[in-house]
């Protein structure tokens, strides 16, 4: 559905010259929920505005549905919309239904299919009872509500959206997170860029990690967590060891005094030069009682950031 | 395309509608400095200032319908970026050219009838019949059409640079200066808005109709259209190489 091909774009301004993307290449296909992260000015925006035109690449090629995107704007951007970062959506003075009826005309709606489809989605987003209410009355989740419907209204293949939980509740949040998996199961391809891990893990089929404009990785959530997998362990206590005990592990390891009375130690083997064997060691002296031995998952924000520090090479 | 026109035409009755006092008080703060003005003149003038007054008042009125065309589509600009609308605009596969067209259209013919209101007061006032000939009123629309022209100009510098308020002000008393230009002939073709004035004097004075500046005019406005059309596209790529786009 969208393949993006060695895309570049330098940013040049009297006093400095910014390589935002250096060379990104990837290919999102029809119905997959394809998250791009990073870490502030990686390089996601300019990525997303070039793919939407907004921005014009120095060089690359940028295909939606086949057809060349820098080539052929036009035709491209009736195949696709977006909800950028912010409130930069909607129009605050306007009532929900007449969002619609402009943001709708924009992308060429109008008479009965714009009121068929403004019925679909606004029962699809569960505004349909603020119809007439002025957008800027809404409150920040129905407002963010309001901007995916105003982007699923023409019915395109391709949605793109740069941060579409940023300043949400926890329940608006995870609202949001229903409505794009609902999307991909439509067969919409749906293009996220967030800094939200938890939609990331819930949602995406496949991420694509980027820094300094570069791609670092790319895979789904569960081949990164995998990557990461049986490089952590916690070895939990029955008892707290001694003093000497400690001082020598702190110097190796993570410790870790739980509520419950445990005493643990985190070892995490990406991050550290020890084995588990020079954990045993240190122990051999006093042979604590050991409760168990677990492998850790690392949670996919843990994992995020070990990628952008580098850590996958380790 | 008709679409889009009619999604643009229903917003700005829409805005027009919900925010009619601050656009009612605009166009009456108009009017009350016309009315000074030629209160002015005929109190201090003396007996002979009758032409002049009709000229002030015709100046006055174009002025007015140039500023409406000409500066609205800047300020609409600052507006949607201010409102973090623009982006959505440019989203739309007719462009943001098409987009603009059609809401600075929609604008100007939801005014049209206070204008005319205002027109046959404000004429009615300086002793000025609106039963003139229809090539009076072929001219004035010309003359709208090239200032929106114009106006897009501007708005292309806008869309680039966002923050334009001071070369709109400057724009506004420029026009003010070009109408005091007396052109006519193939020259004046080149110069905005000027050749416009000068065939509604003529006429205003009774004059005919001269054909051959007539079409000059014609040209002129076409001339103009275009040229506003191609630097607004000009900025509008500018823009998008240089990503500021949003940034306000």
């Amino acid at each position: 559905m969208l393949t993006v091909k060695n895309l570049k774009k330098t940013y040049k301004t009297k006093k400095k010259v910014v390589e935002a993307v250096k060379n990104i290449s990837f290919t999102a296909n029809e119905g997959e929920v394809f998250a791009l992260l990073g870490p502030n000015g990686a390089g996601k925006s300019t990525t997303i505005k070039s793919i939407l035109g907004l921005v014009i690449p120095d060089e690359g090629d940028i295909y939606v549905g086949g057809v060349n995107a820098i080539k052929n704007r036009k035709k491209a951007l009736f195949m696709m919309s977006a909800v950028l970062e912010g409130n930069r959506n909607i129009h605050w003075r306007l009532s929900v239904k007449e969002n619609f009826q402009y943001f709708g005309a924009l992308k060429g709606l109008g008479g009965k299919r714009l009121k068929e489809r403004m019925m679909e989605v606004s029962e699809l987003l569960g505004i349909e009872d603020k119809l007439n209410t002025i957008a800027g009355n809404l409150s920040r989740g129905y407002q963010q509500r309001l901007a995916i419907a105003i982007a699923i209204l023409p019915d395109v293949p391709l949605i793109l959206l740069d941060e579409p939980t940023l300043g949400l509740d926890v329940e608006s949040a995870i609202e949001i997170r229903g409505i794009i998996k609902l999307l991909s199961k439509q067969g919409k391809t749906v293009l996220l860029s967030t800094h939200d891990m938890n939609l990331v893990e819930a949602i995406s089929d496949r991420v694509l990690i980027i820094s300094g404009g570069k791609v670092v990785t790319l895979g789904t959530t569960k081949e990164l967590k995998e990557m990461f997998k049986a490089r952590s362990y916690k070895i939990v206590f029955e008892r707290k060891p001694s003093g000497k005990i400690i001082d020598k592990l702190k110097e190796m390891v993570i410790l870790e005094e739980k509520d419950n009375g445990d005493f643990a130690i985190s070892v995490n083997f990406s991050t550290s030069s020890h084995t588990l064997y020079d954990i045993f060691e240190v122990l051999k002296e006093e042979k604590p009682q050991i409760k168990s031995i677990e492998s850790e998952d690392p949670n996919f924000e843990e994992i995020f950031l070990r990628i952008i520090r580098g850590e996958k090479d380790a | 395309m008709l679409n889009l026109f009619k999604g643009a035409f229903l917003r700005s009755i829409t805005e027009m509608r919900r925010y009619f006092l601050n656009w009612a008080s605009n166009i009456v703060s108009m009017f009350i400095i016309y009315f000074l003005i030629i209160f002015g003149f005929k109190t201090f003038g003396g007996p002979s200032i009758g032409d002049t007054v009709q000229a002030v008042a015709l100046g006055y009125f174009t002025w007015l319908l140039m500023l409406t065309t000409m500066g609205d589509l800047s300020w609409t600009i600052m507006n949607e970026v201010n409102r973090g609308m623009i982006e959505q605009e440019f989203l739309s596969p007719y462009g943001p050219l098409a987009v603009f067209i059609f809401y600075e259209l929609s604008n100007l013919l939801l005014s049209f009838p206070l204008l005319f209101l205002m027109m046959i007061l404000m004429f009615s006032f300086a002793r000025i019949s609106i039963a003139l000939p229809i090539s009076f009123y072929v001219v004035m629309l010309l003359a709208m059409l090239q200032s929106m022209g114009m106006g897009f100009i501007l708005g292309g510098i806008t869309l680039m640079y966002k923050r334009t308020n001071a070369l709109l002000q400057l724009a506004q008393f420029a026009v003010i200066g070009l109408l005091f230009i007396d052109a006519h002939g193939f020259r004046a073709m080149f110069i905005p808005i000027a050749p416009h004035f000068a065939i509604m004097k003529d006429l205003l004075a009774g004059k005919g109709l001269n054909g051959v500046y007539f079409i000059y005019t014609v040209i002129g406005t076409i001339l103009w259209l275009c040229l506003g059309a191609a630097v607004f596209k000009f900025f509008e790529r500018k823009v998008r190489i240089s990503g500021n786009l949003s940034l306000y």
